[in-house]
């Protein structure tokens, strides 16, 4: 039951085949299983159990609700009436938002049950969902659960066996190797053996990407079947990849921000995971259109759409040269290639185009989101909400001891750093000078649009998801740095873009591709990620052998 | 020995056709070798000395204090990688504040929608009195820190 697809899902609790109430069950001890990937802050099992019985008394007298006995998390970014919202910081720790975010309530009013609140990086500034004051989120791909090791204890060598398998694999594709890269192979392999036995031994594990990993791994994990996240500068399309999910960034003014918790007002934007395109479209469909309590919603009506089965063949596809960044890895390089040939040969046209300033984008992004998280965070003063220090010495002394405390130190490093470029003598050299290189950025996608391309194809991410030893070395500007390259020009220009996951990695992990679209036009967009979908057949994780 | 030859010529065809589908395989639209411009970084300005009434100061704009060294470095290197912006040529180009600028955003009449939440306001306040917010005495500046003897 939990492997189903959204789609399948709705259509058997609307036919009567499925009860609303059994499925929210299942979830509950699905969720209990999964448990150590750390994907929640907060559950909400007895209200999912109230909601359910509610939609099961609905599916008794016939009178559904569209999402009605779904069962669905929300990022802890999300204001949610009287279930605390901390965006996984000290900051909010005990605050209890008085009224529920426009996403959040239109999921409810369309009769869907909410599991849970999920884990993130703190106030959504990270990529990995390792830096919250619950702990670091964990991928559920490769990874080895307690419970396994119980049953299988003593049975260490497993893990030898599946990557020498993955070496003969190599051997019998008939890759034809010089000695140099054969031993590199074999070095890679031995890495990738001893990483295997930190992995199985609990001591390591893949991150799940952020900052909206516990929404990513909420749906991977099959506890869900579909989530809430926000996307800033790849927060929801980075997870989706490392976990092998449907993650989809709306374009900017289509989805409500009204209760999220704001990070960069003039990129933030919900966003939604599934596990199939065509789910993405469902929840999309219940959730676009304009809101009162948001201004940045667009006005033009917003009409629900199913996504049609299309013909490729006088579509054109952009392979933007400059994604292909340094850092980039061989897998993810080739999977790119692969799919680019598989629009050509289905009889897409497959150009090469430019976006040139995309080199600058994640400098321009790193400092407008300082600029705006300085002036967003200055609402924290642990007065009106919030945490309060113990220190009545004056207002700021009290102030600033409410802001140590509850802030971490990235967040805190953000504030100074937008403060420093928004300093009088440094307005013009480095927030105007990035509002100018935003434009040039957005202007490049116009650009490329204008020329009769329809879609974008490009890399989500540079590589598949990280090790968490590896992750943890260098500090959340650097891996910011590296892992939103590709993510944060779509926000730049505020154009809906998808991340679908392709085929798995060598050592067993999602690799994922992004397709990026026009403004306003999703339908479109996810019409074409449902035709690659389909083709590329991603084999969803299962792990219906721990219930 | 026939046998053995033909065991060869089998798999070197097979090793070719392998190579052509290869070939075949890898798309000419995505680029072979990365494309970004190596920056040097000798051409970029320098990060100005961050000194103490700098800091300072942010540290009142900010109200957090950096409280050591490591803070101050932290600053140092976002601002070092913000000044790669000052390769790319702006003359001329107006900054973009928002994607929907070219769209008339909705504003909602001046009329009261919601209100008597004053329970649901202050139930998130930490110290109320007669349903008032307390704050301690205010203009008094934030004291500077001594960053270099916290470690």
């Amino acid at each position: 039951m939990l492997s189903l697809t959204l789609k399948e899902v709705i259509h058997q609790i609307q036919q009567g085949k499925i009860c609303a109430k059994e499925l929210c069950e299942k979830c509950i001890a699905r969720a209990a299983r999964v448990k150590e990937l750390n994907a929640f802050t907060t559950e909400t099992h007895n209200i999912a159990k109230k909601q359910a019985s509610a939609s099961a008394e609905r599916q008794a007298t016939h009178a559904t609700l569209p999402l009605d006995g779904v069962p669905v998390a929300v990022k802890d970014n999300f204001c949610t009436k009287g279930i605390r919202t901390t965006c996984a910081s000290h900051m909010l720790e005990s605050f209890l938002p008085p009224y529920n975010a426009t996403m959040v309530e239109k999921l409810l009013n369309n009769g869907a049950c909410l599991l849970g609140k999920t884990n993130l990086d703190e106030f959504g500034m990270g990529c990995g969902s390792i830096d919250s004051i619950y702990g670091p989120v964990r991928n559920p791909w490769n990874y080895h659960f307690v419970c396994q090791s119980l049953e299988e204890a003593g049975l260490q060598l497993g893990s030898k066996e599946s990557h020498s398998m993955t070496y003969s694999q190599l051997k019998a594709r008939g890759i034809h190797m010089s000695a140099q890269s054969r031993s590199k192979v074999l070095r890679q392999t031995r890495e990738a053996e001893k990483m295997t036995e930190d992995v199985h031994c609990g001591s390591d594990w893949y991150i799940a990407g952020g900052s909206s990993g516990g929404s990513a791994v909420a749906v991977a994990s099959g506890v869900c079947f579909g989530a809430l996240g926000s996307d800033t500068g790849g927060s929801v399309r980075n997870p989706a990849s490392y976990c092998g999910v449907v993650g989809f960034k709306p374009t900017y003014g289509r989805l409500s921000r009204h209760g999220l918790i704001p990070l960069v007002n003039s990129l933030d934007v919900p966003g939604i995971f599934t596990r199939t395109v065509e789910d993405a479209a469902i929840l999309f469909n219940h959730l676009g259109g304009h809101d009162v309590n948001d201004s940045t919603t667009v006005s033009d009506p917003f009409h629900k759409q199913d996504l049609p089965d299309i013909s490729i063949k006088d579509l054109c596809i952009g392979i933007p040269k400059e994604y292909h960044s340094p850092g980039i890895s061989e897998e993810i390089l080739n999977a790119w290639k692969w799919a680019a040939d598989l629009f050509e040969k289905a009889g897409a046209k497959v150009i090469q185009v430019s976006l040139p300033h995309t080199q600058y984008s994640i400098v321009c992004y790193s400092v407008l989101c300082c600029c705006e998280v300085a002036s967003n965070m200055a609402r924290y003063d642990g007065i009106e909400f919030g945490y309060r220090a113990e220190n009545n010495e004056s207002t700021e002394e009290l102030i600033a001891a409410s802001r140590h405390y509850g802030f971490n130190d990235v967040v805190q490093g953000r504030i100074f750093a937008g403060n420093y470029f928004l300093l009088r003598q440094n307005y013009e050299k480095y927030f105007m000078k990035a509002q100018k290189v935003r434009r040039l950025i957005s202007e490049d996608f116009q650009k490329v649009y204008s020329k009769k391309v329809d879609i974008l194809l490009t890399p989500t991410t540079p590589t598949e998801a990280p090790l968490y030893s590896w992750f943890s070395e260098q500090d959340n500007r650097t891996r910011t740095a590296e892992q939103d390259v590709y993510t944060q020009p779509v926000n730049m220009a505020g154009v809906p873009a998808v991340s679908v996951p392709v085929r798995l990695s060598q050592a067993g992990l999602p690799v994922s591709l992004q397709l990026i679209g026009q403004s306003f036009k999703d339908h479109d967009l996810l019409t074409v990620a449902k035709w690659f979908e389909q083709q590329v057949k991603f084999p969803r994780l299962d792990l219906s052998y721990l219930d | 020995m026939i046998a053995v030859t033909r065991i060869t010529a089998k798999s070197s065809t097979r090793n070719l056709r392998q190579k052509l589908q290869l070939n075949n395989y890898f798309s000419s639209k995505v680029p072979d070798e990365p494309t970004w411009v190596p920056i040097d970084k000798e051409k970029l300005p320098k990060v100005p000395e961050l000194d103490e009434a700098t800091v300072n100061h942010l540290e009142r704009l900010s109200l957090v204090k950096f409280n050591n060294q490591a803070g101050v470095e932290r600053l140092y290197k976002a601002i070092e990688y913000a000044n790669q912006l000052h390769m790319v040529d702006t003359e001329g180009v107006e900054p973009l504040d928002s994607v929907l600028e070219n769209r008339s955003v909705y504003l909602r009449e001046d009329k009261v929608t919601d209100g008597n939440c004053l329970k649901d306001i202050l139930q998130n306040a930490s110290l109320v009195v007669e349903d008032y917010f307390v704050a301690p005495p205010g203009n008094i500046p934030l004291k500077p820190v001594d960053k270099k003897s916290s470690k």
